[in-house]
């Protein structure tokens, strides 16, 4: 049996778990990324057109990769290296990215991050 | 979405009405360095690509939304294809 903590931990992928795809297509959720490049794609669904496609890497709080990459559509100018917030839903991803919903878009980057203030120790579970 | 390797195809002669005519195909999704995170995926394609070719997919009820019937029973769909490995640039 997993404790409230654990079972936080494991939704922001922050335990090893097995597999890590399952995890992030069961838990739609805002994540912290960096910006680590673009992708260049010629051929693709006509909703793309105009679009940035940016290829970042999940961060924890704490500004540590994560090890998973994954792709994201940019609504703000975000640039290489820039710590982002990426939206993890159909709905508000294909707005942002967009203007209009019905595209198949899964992430839209939404927000660059200035900083994050952390508490210093997590509170403990009760 | 992610990046992924085509790396295979799926032949399905009975499958649901809404997804004949749909080509099946079995992806790897790469990670930064293009080498392999995760386990294969079966993806239905919406970009016309091919067996060793990289593209990007999106999953979810999403994945549905490139076909003109919005009922295609899909999760994972590729919606572009990477114009070559050197298109793709990270620190």
């Amino acid at each position: 049996m997993r404790t409230r903590r654990e079972t936080h931990a494991a939704m922001l992928g922050l335990i090893e778990t097995g597999n890590e795809q399952v995890n992030n297509l069961r838990y739609r959720k805002m994540i912290l990324a960096k910006v680590l490049g673009n992708v260049v794609a010629t051929q693709k669904n006509t909703r793309y057109d105009d679009a940035r496609i940016m290829l970042c890497e999940q961060i924890t709080p704490e500004g540590e990769a994560m090890g998973n990459t994954l792709i994201a559509l940019d609504s703000v100018d975000a640039g290489v290296g820039d710590t982002v917030l990426i939206v993890q839903e159909g709905w508000g991803a294909s707005t942002a990215a967009t203007g209009k919903i019905g595209a198949a878009i899964d992430s839209a980057i939404v927000g660059v991050v200035d900083y994050i203030d952390l508490l210093k120790e997590l509170p403990s579970d009760q | 979405m992610q990046l992924a390797r085509v790396i295979g195809t799926v032949v399905a002669t009975m499958k649901n009405p809404s997804l004949e005519g749909r080509k099946l195909l079995i992806i790897q999704s790469l990670n930064k360095n293009l080498l392999p995170q995760g386990k294969p995926l079966v993806a239905v394609d919406a970009a016309g690509a091919g067996v060793g070719e990289l593209v990007f997919w999106c999953r979810g009820k999403e994945a549905s939304f490139p076909f003109k019937r919005e009922d295609t029973p899909t999760d994972c769909t590729i919606v572009g294809i990477v114009d070559s490995d050197k298109h793709v640039t990270s620190v």
